[in-house]
């Protein structure tokens, strides 16, 4: 706690004594009259001053919550000896706000304590530390200041949220266990692939009876098997495209968020990796705990600048399962994320792109220099996204604001049609 | 607000002198240099310049007795409830605001504190103004016991600020 006397301390005294020596000086009783008050009331105010034992307490309604949604601050204050004015201020990382009163003044009698509630809205995700409490206390004259600092954090995850799924892009081939997909190749399963004649070794129950009627000879069925797919979210973090709240990491991680959510829902496997500055990832893994896992890791996704060159030989080896799906979420700004996705198709990884588009938030310019130079910028995005393509690789380019669920059809159209490559 | 009522107060009590004495020029000019001090203070939130400009304000007044031995100014309480006002309410006005009037009573307890420091000022101030009426005789003994009770009462009040600084 931090003591400190307010500055008309220094200028009431003084004011009271040139007003003194200057009524002695001129024998004028008024200038004596006109300075009395500043020492009497100095004089009062400084026996009177208190030094009052403060303490703030801070309870937080949820230590989850969704973006966009909000959180209730309890900030209770308490002191041990009457505070004429109190002002508080809970201090908010970036990303929380409230509409509440912050910082407010109150008054509080002696060992009274005063709760206000303030709602904190979660604007943008991320872990947060919330809890620093700022008090100053003056007393009835505001002669004497008390400053002191509460350090009461608590965390508060702000999970990404806004995007929704119906729908998941496929992966090419899927793993052994069983799951919601339905594989290509044809072994023992629920869903009809063809009609082949009996061999020895085949069940009775696989017969299909009216094909066997129907040539003379025993047939069965042949089926697709369920099984699951491992998916790779790979979250480019190298460089981001970003105008005032909004981003292309926020998009990303928001989408990201979504996929991992609802390809678990389906019994896949879900590993992630975020590649930029610092490298993060999770090994695939499914159930609902990978869900947590994969959305802590993504609270810390952040922009960290970095010159240093890195490549797939960082990445761990598996961490990236074979026969996996590897979704990109990537603005391709960044030549060494641009190189490493290409890299990672080059060794026959099933490779998807979202490409978190940057140009909502890039200006063209206001000169022709300018202008041109955009328009050269985006011609240099088109023959990326054209090197992709010629690799096999679906590039879709989304917006903001458009639904993430009309950009995973668009790469599910394109793999429809297109040609897989080994590159 | 704050600092806008301690401007009028200040710029009411600058126009006083200059109704009632002499050297009119003088007395205009501090006034304008103790309002301009007195903005400049609370537009920037310096109290250094609130300070300086309550000074001129008073040696403004005091400008009133240069010319001599007279009659005592028995608006003297009004002026001296005016400038604690004035006072208070520029310093009211540099100290760290808050945003919002969270709580309406504190602020209305205040205003009240303030209104009855300015009504002690008077009280105060009309007093010094009687008691010096009274005669108590012309001797060099009253002179020093005078001079020795302002002293004491400064460096009383100097100990009192020390101890809680």
């Amino acid at each position: 706690m931090k003591r400190s006397a307010a500055p008309k301390l220094r200028v009431y005294p003084a004011l009271a004594a040139i007003g003194m020596l200057a009524g002695l000086a001129l024998g004028r009783p008024e200038l004596v009259a006109l300075a009395a008050p500043f020492a009497v009331l100095v004089a009062i105010g400084v026996s009177l001053a208190q030094e009052p034992e403060l303490t703030a307490r801070l309870v937080l309604d949820a230590e989850r919550q969704v973006e966009g949604e909000e959180v209730l601050a309890e900030v209770e204050v308490s002191a041990s000896r009457p505070v004429e004015r109190l002002t508080g201020l809970l201090v908010l990382p970036a990303g929380l706000r409230t509409e509440g009163p912050n910082p407010f003044l109150v008054r509080l009698a002696s060992g009274g304590r005063r709760s206000l509630e303030l709602p904190l809205e979660c604007e943008r995700w991320g872990a947060y530390g919330v809890g620093r409490v700022l008090l100053r206390a003056q007393d009835a004259l505001g002669f004497l200041v008390l400053e002191a600092s509460f350090d009461l954090r608590q965390p508060l995850k702000v999970y990404p949220g806004g995007e929704s799924l119906s729908s998941l892009l496929r992966p090419l081939e899927t793993q052994v266990f069983s799951g919601n997909q339905v594989a290509r190749v044809r072994a023992d399963g629920i869903e009809f692939a063809d009609l082949r004649p009996f061999v020895a070794g085949d069940r009775v129950r696989r017969v299909n009876w009216r094909a066997t009627a129907r040539r003379g000879v025993p047939w069965v069925n042949e089926s697709h098997p369920e099984r699951n797919s491992d998916v790779v979210i790979f979250l480019d973090t190298f460089a981001e495209a970003r105008r005032g709240a909004a981003g292309t990491l926020d998009a990303s991680v928001r989408a990201a968020a979504a996929l991992a959510e609802l390809y678990l829902r389906e019994k896949d496997r879900v590993g992630i990796v975020s590649f930029g500055g610092v490298l993060n990832w999770l090994t695939v893994s499914s159930g609902p705990v990978q869900l947590y896992r994969i959305v802590d890791s993504l609270l810390d996704a952040e922009i960290w600048l970095s010159y240093v060159w890195k490549d797939l030989e960082v990445i761990p080896t598996r961490t990236l399962p074979p026969r996996a799906l590897v979704l990109a979420l990537s603005p391709l700004l960044d030549d060494r994320a641009i190189g490493a996705l290409a890299d990672l198709r080059s060794r026959g990884f099933d490779l998807a792109i979202l490409e978190v588009s940057p140009l909502p938030y890039v200006e063209p310019g206001e000169t022709e220099s300018e202008r041109l130079a955009f328009r050269v910028w985006q011609l240099r995005r088109e023959a990326i996204r054209s090197r992709y393509r010629s690799l096999g690789v679906p590039v879709v380019e989304w917006r903001d604001h458009v639904p993430l669920e009309a950009a995973i059809e668009e790469v599910r159209r394109y793999r429809r049609h297109a040609r897989t490559v080994r590159a | 607000m704050t600092g806008a009522a301690a401007l009028v107060t200040a710029a009411a009590l600058g126009g006083y002198p200059p109704l009632e004495g002499t050297l009119r020029p003088y007395s205009l000019a501090l006034a304008g240099f103790a309002l301009a001090f007195l903005a400049a203070g609370l537009a920037g939130r310096w109290s250094g310049a609130v300070a300086t400009g309550l000074t001129l304000l008073g040696a403004q007044y005091a400008l009133l007795f240069s010319a001599g031995p007279g009659a005592v100014d028995d608006r003297t309480p009004f002026y001296a409830a005016g400038f604690l006002l004035s006072a208070e309410l520029s310093f009211w006005s540099t100290e760290p605001r808050v945003a919002a009037w969270s709580d309406l009573e504190v602020v209305l307890r205040r205003l009240g504190t303030v209104l009855g420091a300015c009504l002690g000022a008077a009280a105060i101030a009309a007093i010094v103004i009687i008691v010096s009426g009274a005669s108590l005789g012309d001797s060099l003994v009253a002179e020093a016991a005078g001079i020795g009770s302002a002293a004491a009462a400064l460096a009383l009040l100097g100990a009192l600020v020390r101890r809680l600084r």
